[in-house]
């Protein structure tokens, strides 16, 4: 969710460095403003070399960082995608290049492999925590048995995602808490339009739901208060992660 | 020319016996102008050889209880073990009459589901060397065949005693002097060499990753631990089912219909013990029955009666010919083999990077380093 404090949460994790992609200039604009403190950070990655080349470097340099925060995982996307569409479809997005029975995005999937299999080996080799943030849509949902609604998705291409959840041990959706009032329905068209309230209070999501999509395997409450400052959002967290160990510890 | 291709073209000549019937004496035209080709696309790439056709072995595990098995091993042999800018990768030489110009073709889009990818990572990884990455090296066969010359090719190629840039030989210019000339060998191999090096690059030759995830090979060991299991049951009970879907595959009968039939049996004279199940495999110690290759998984996936005929049994025809497709790819892989054990050595590597056998030792010593990856899950040594 916009505005929900993805970076100066992901900024609290144990011994960052930021890996901003293309376009993703919130962490310089937090510290600019003074509120987060300097973080360690990549130049921003204009290309999918740039990309690998930095997380290549944290598996084989000396450093002391301890978690990859990526910024965004869907710009890091598209960084594959331009790469691909170079290399395959000679920078043709058009119906007779990368976007023609969208075969770009099947294509890309072997990159989007490496990519994974590359942080998979800065965590096993380096012993390096991997947050990825991402940006979200909101997508209408063919519903199988009743009526069709809106949810939140990453804003990325479905099999992309679908690669990415698979492969991430936690994924959590942030949003705010919001109430809504006098709901009421319109006679023509059934549908139900109410007034919202509240809409500052910041949550996490750690289980699958209709609107919104999350796991984790740490055992996490489904809901997690994120408090009213960024310090405690990270408390509340991993006071939860520690509950979820010594739960699955008996 | 180039020392490497020479060496190509060199294990081609041999593989093919000058008495060679007519169909294998084009076959081996249609390789050399291919290794020509592939020569003048791959030579500068950035693959520096470590290993060419090395065959690897290993214990089988099970993922689930981290358990070894008592009856089987695995193995498989890897066309090339390499180093693509400082990672490990291994290479894959592949012949089709697919599409691979097209990165979103079927042939392509397959292989994100093939198991031979992750039979080779999962094997190199138990082995202690974690690969990063398997390439499929693909060429994809000629569809030109030897043809009619028109009368201006006759004509110009009789002056110029050239054809599509070669200098021709005599027993070449003779053969236009007829009403109808047609191309010989010599001029085939030409035209093919310039379609597939200058003209069409692309349709003959691609290069393509098939990345797996850690995940992924996981998932493969635990399907792997579990045909083996299945193996195991049919071998105990001595069912081997049949599958009628599978006995025109390949363009032609399964060698075993007649035995399925009721035709022929096993013990009669036109069949015969091999004392390895896996031919493919030198170097394999016994009879090989108890080495899990991913031709005999993908037979056993295939039919459980020709996989027991195959690789229980073990047998094969007194008379058996080798099919025209798998004659092919045999060759193609030995003139690969040539191609690259020529640069690996060092010694025939001067129209390429004279660092890759430097470049090869240090790959290997960065690969012991790998040995510190962590094993598969549930893989630890236990002996059960």
């Amino acid at each position: 969710m916009e505005g929900w404090g993805k970076t100066s949460f992901a900024a609290q994790t144990v011994k960052p460095v930021f890996l901003e992609t293309k376009g993703e200039t919130g962490l310089e604009t937090l510290i600019d403003s003074g509120r987060l403190p300097e973080v360690p950070h990549f130049p921003e990655a204009q290309s999918w070399d740039d990309l690998l080349g930095a997380i290549e470097t944290l598996t084989v340099e000396d450093h002391p960082y301890r978690t990859l925060a990526l910024d965004t995982v869907n710009g890091a996307e598209r960084l594959c995608h331009e790469f691909v569409c170079e290399r395959d479809f000679n920078n043709d997005w058009g119906e007779r290049g990368f976007m023609g029975y969208m075969r770009g995005f099947e294509v890309a999937l072997a990159e989007w492999r490496k990519f994974l299999n590359a942080l998979d080996r800065l965590r096993a080799e380096r012993r390096m925590a991997i947050v990825s943030l991402c940006h979200t849509k909101v997508k209408p949902f063919k519903n199988p048995e009743g009526a069709d609604y809106d949810r939140y998705t990453p804003d990325m291409h479905d099999k992309t995602w679908g690669l990415t959840h698979k492969w991430a041990d936690v994924v959590l959706f942030g949003n705010f808490e919001v109430t809504l009032t006098a709901v009421q329905e319109n006679k023509k068209t059934g549908a139900a339009r109410g007034k919202g309230a509240g809409g500052n209070h910041r949550m996490l999501f750690t289980e699958r739901h209709a609107s919104y999509d999350a796991k984790n395997r740490l055992g996490l409450p489904a809901e997690i208060d994120m408090g009213s400052t960024v310090a405690e959002a990270w408390a509340n967290f991993m006071a939860a992660v520690k509950q979820g160990r010594e739960a699955a510890n008996g | 020319m180039p020392r490497r291709l020479d060496a190509g073209l060199s294990a081609v000549d041999a593989f093919v016996r000058p008495a060679s019937d007519e169909s294998r004496a084009l076959m081996a035209v249609k390789c050399r102008s291919l290794l020509a080709g592939y020569h003048a696309r791959w030579a500068d790439a950035e693959y520096l050889p470590v290993a060419v056709e090395r065959v690897v072995q290993s214990d089988l595990w099970n993922p689930g209880t981290g358990r070894k098995s008592r009856s089987f091993t695995v193995a498989g042999k890897i066309d090339l073990s390499a180093a693509f800018r400082d990672r490990a990768v291994l290479m894959d030489h592949k012949t089709t009459a697919e599409d691979i110009s097209d990165p979103n073709s079927p042939y392509w889009r397959q292989l994100i589901v093939e198991g031979q990818p992750s039979h080779y990572m999962l094997l190199e990884w138990l082995n202690g060397r974690k690969v990063d990455d398997a390439v499929w090296d693909v060429v994809r066969k000629p569809t030109i065949s030897p043809k009619l010359l028109t009368k201006a090719e006759a004509r110009s190629a009789a002056v110029t005693h050239e054809y599509f840039g070669r200098h021709l030989a005599d027993e070449s210019i003779l053969a236009l002097n007829v009403e109808k000339p047609r191309e010989t060998l010599e001029m085939y191999e030409a035209r093919l060499a310039h379609d597939c090096t200058l003209a069409r690059p692309e349709w003959y030759f691609q290069r393509r990753s098939i990345p797996r995830l850690d995940a992924e090979l996981h998932e493969y060991a635990v399907e792997l631990w579990e045909h083996g299991q299945e193996i195991l049951h049919a071998r105990n009970t001595g069912r081997h089912a049949r599958n009628s879907g599978a006995c025109m595959l390949y363009g032609g009968p399964c060698k075993f219909l007649g035995i399925c039939s009721g035709h022929d049996a096993p013990d009669t004279d036109n069949w015969r013990r091999k004392p390895c199940v896996h031919t493919e495999l030198p170097g394999i110690e016994g009879d090989g029955r108890n080495v899990l290759t991913n031709s005999r998984i993908r037979c056993f996936q295939t039919c459980r009666r020709k996989h027991f005929y195959e690789y229980e049994l073990g047998i094969e025809r007194q008379d058996e010919e080798e099919r025209d497709a798998l004659y092919f790819g045999n060759l193609w892989h030995r003139a690969l083999e040539a191609w690259f054990l020529a640069s690996q050595k060092g010694v025939l590597n001067d129209d390429t990077n004279s660092a890759s056998n430097s470049a090869g030792s240090e790959l290997a010593a960065g690969g012991a380093s790998r040995n510190e990856q962590p094993p598969l899950p549930g893989c630890d040594q236990q002996q059960g």
